[in-house]
């Protein structure tokens, strides 16, 4: 072969490897913890660990668009909370499953808009607002629910979204591509989504070519509140209850999946595969760990070197 | 770039073929979390018993989380354990994740905590009514007529607060109770309620005190202890649990016992009712263990 083909196909395979980090160390791992356990290229667990992955694939989805506008989201886990348990204490008073749903995802959106208006309006910075709302909310849950956990919901609705099939895959997997291939198209295909990477790159720049920025941060923080809302409906239904402490932490698991799909916390980068992939690799590093049965530790080490390489590869683009 | 890449499978592969494994035979323990020493010393008693027998034991901890338990029993599920071992973090709902198992043809056993739903083998736990009346068996053997008496309940709705409440009063009698109040597991709502007593009850010379877990007996001691006229040495407060700072107080004469789970024995015994089933005998369903008093140490 000569010189010249041959650069051309690893110069190719260079950039395709550039630009496809997280598929390929998605690839690796599962390689690996394949190799280690006999158990996970098996039916029964590929369909666990893409269910596993669909709560914080959602969260990450909305962590996603929020990082690339150059801002962070700390109160989704306390989104998730209210909202799902809001839900739960309205079934359980016998109301229908459907609207307690409904009800949820307008909870997830209001506390958004709120996030929005505090930081688009109020000039808060993301990283204050957010922490601010993460508690105001967690403590919301725990004040309307008393501590105590909404359980026994009933088999409808309400238990198949969580806990239900279709052809054999669980609905949260469906819910998972679903919301993946609708932030796929409107990230790279509306302005909507262009305006985004256009504040996140240079907010000036921005405003200056006329987008009106205020407007747009608080529709992005709107879609990561209606996301966790949606992961709390799946989580409650899930585990069947909403529990006062359910969702916390999950922020940082969210923002990890979304770094490590190369989205960059400095703003105006980021994908929705990339994203989809990073929550994969975090789902099969923890099944992978608890297949082969190491320490429960392990798992917080592991995936933090994860992070710390993925940035790394990252900048190094 | 490309070296990135490669330190990263280097890393992965040096875990995974680590632990790499040939066929063997599993028992899960599936615990609600390994961050509190009460579950790790269950784990310990289980490993005891395991020991030389064919069996390994997989522990995942779920650090209290129902979503992550359900994951950690699925991927239990996956790799073919032979029995699972489950504390659960939420007993009213797990029931879903017991019938996943036991349609995998893998029978379950609950420890320390129940499962309201799914067909469980056996249920291996302190016996917490009878530990209510041991502790109302000692404080009335301690406790002089004529002080007041409190009982501090734990958080309602909590199947230990419950059932020490239960047992405490069937023994004690509840009329002879002068008030019983919760104080939700907490040293600082024992604290509150107690001195809320004392001062109801015109700050007695001594007062007997039972509190269902030792962090809201540990609060009803500095109560006494800041009374200018309550004394600790004519009090009488018995808790629930032998944590260290309970077992302390009680040696330095402040608090008079505690009543001791013994989680490396419910581990122990937990772990042999599966070895017994596995191997094919028939085993008891429901299997209460002991608890012991602490009292101070002579």
């Amino acid at each position: 072969m000569s010189n010249e083909k041959l650069k051309k196909i690893t110069g190719g395979f260079g950039k395709f490897s550039r630009k496809n980090i997280p598929f390929l160390g998605l690839i690796a791992i599962s390689i690996f913890v394949g190799i280690a356990s006999p158990n996970f290229f098996t039916e029964y667990n590929i369909i666990s660990v893409l269910r596993q992955a669909s709560i914080n694939g959602l969260l990450a989805f909305g962590l996603t668009v929020v990082i690339i506008s150059g801002g962070i989201d700390l109160s989704v886990g306390s989104i998730l909370a209210v909202s799902s348990m809001v839900m739960a204490l309205m079934i359980n008073s016998g109301t229908n499953p459907f609207i307690a749903m409904i009800v949820a995802l307008l909870i997830g959106a209001i506390v958004g808009i709120i996030n929005g208006v505090l930081i688009a309006k109020g000039k808060l910075q993301p990283f204050i607002a957010t922490l601010g709302t993460m508690m105001v909310f967690r403590g919301a849950t725990l004040y309307i629910s008393n501590g105590v956990p909404a359980s026994k919901l009933g088999e409808g609705l309400i238990g198949w979204i969580g806990r239900g099939y279709f052809l054999g895959i669980p609905i949260p997997v469906y819910v998972l591509v679903i919301i993946f291939l609708i932030f796929h198209y409107f990230l790279r295909n509306t302005t909507f989504g262009k305006r985004i990477y256009a504040i996140g790159g240079n907010e000036k720049a921005a405003r200056l070519s006329g987008v009106n920025v205020e407007k747009n941060l608080i529709y992005i923080y709107m879609i990561s509140g209606i996301l966790a809302a949606l992961a709390g409906i799946i989580l409650t239904s899930r585990v069947d209850s909403a529990v006062p402490t359910a969702g916390q932490g999950y922020e940082l698991t969210a923002i990890a999946a979304a770094v490590i799909g190369g989205t960059s916390l400095a703003g105006g980068k980021g994908r929705a595969v990339g994203t989809i992939v990073g929550a994969l690799i975090i789902a099969v590093i923890v099944n992978g760990l608890n297949l082969v049965g190491t320490s429960p530790y392990l798992q917080q080490i592991i995936t933090g070197l994860v992070i710390v390489f993925a940035v790394i590869a990252d900048r190094k683009k | 770039m490309k070296k990135l890449l490669i330190l990263l499978l280097a890393l992965v592969s040096v875990i995974g073929l680590s632990a790499c494994q040939k066929e063997e035979l599993k028992i899960g323990f599936a615990a609600s979390t390994f961050t509190n020493p009460f579950f790790n010393d269950i784990k310990d008693g289980i490993l005891e018993t395991l020991e030389g027998t064919d069996y390994t034991l997989v522990a995942l901890g779920a650090d209290n989380d129902a979503a992550v338990q359900a994951g950690q029993i699925e991927d239990l599920i996956a790799q073919g354990v032979k029995l699972i071992l489950l504390n659960p973090v939420d007993s009213t709902t797990v029931g879903t994740k017991i019938d996943e198992a036991n349609a995998a043809g893998i029978p379950v056993i609950t420890v320390d905590r129940s499962a309201e739903s799914g067909e469980v083998i056996a249920h291996v736990a302190s016996d917490n009514v009878a530990g209510g009346e041991m502790a109302a068996e000692y404080l009335q053997s301690v406790c002089p007529d004529g002080l007041p008496v409190l009982q501090l309940t734990g958080q309602a709705g909590a199947s230990a607060a419950i059932d020490r409440q239960a047992g405490f009063e069937s023994v004690w009698g509840v009329d002879n109770i002068d008030q019983t109040s919760t104080a939700n597991w907490s040293r600082s709502e024992g604290q509150t309620v107690t001195e809320a007593f004392l001062a109801a009850q015109g700050n007695p010379e001594g007062v007997c005190i039972f509190a269902a877990n030792d962090e809201m007996a540990l609060g009803a001691v500095e109560a006494i202890k800041a009374n200018l006229v309550t004394d600790i040495t004519n009090s009488y407060v018995v808790g629930f649990d032998a944590i260290d700072d309970a077992v302390n107080s009680v040696n330095a004469g402040e608090m008079v016992a505690t009543i001791a789970q013994q989680p490396v024995e419910i581990g122990r015994v937990a772990a042999q009712i599966a070895l017994d089933y596995l191997d094919g005998k028939t085993v008891e369903t429901n299997v209460p263990v002991a608890l012991a008093v602490i009292t101070k140490e002579e």
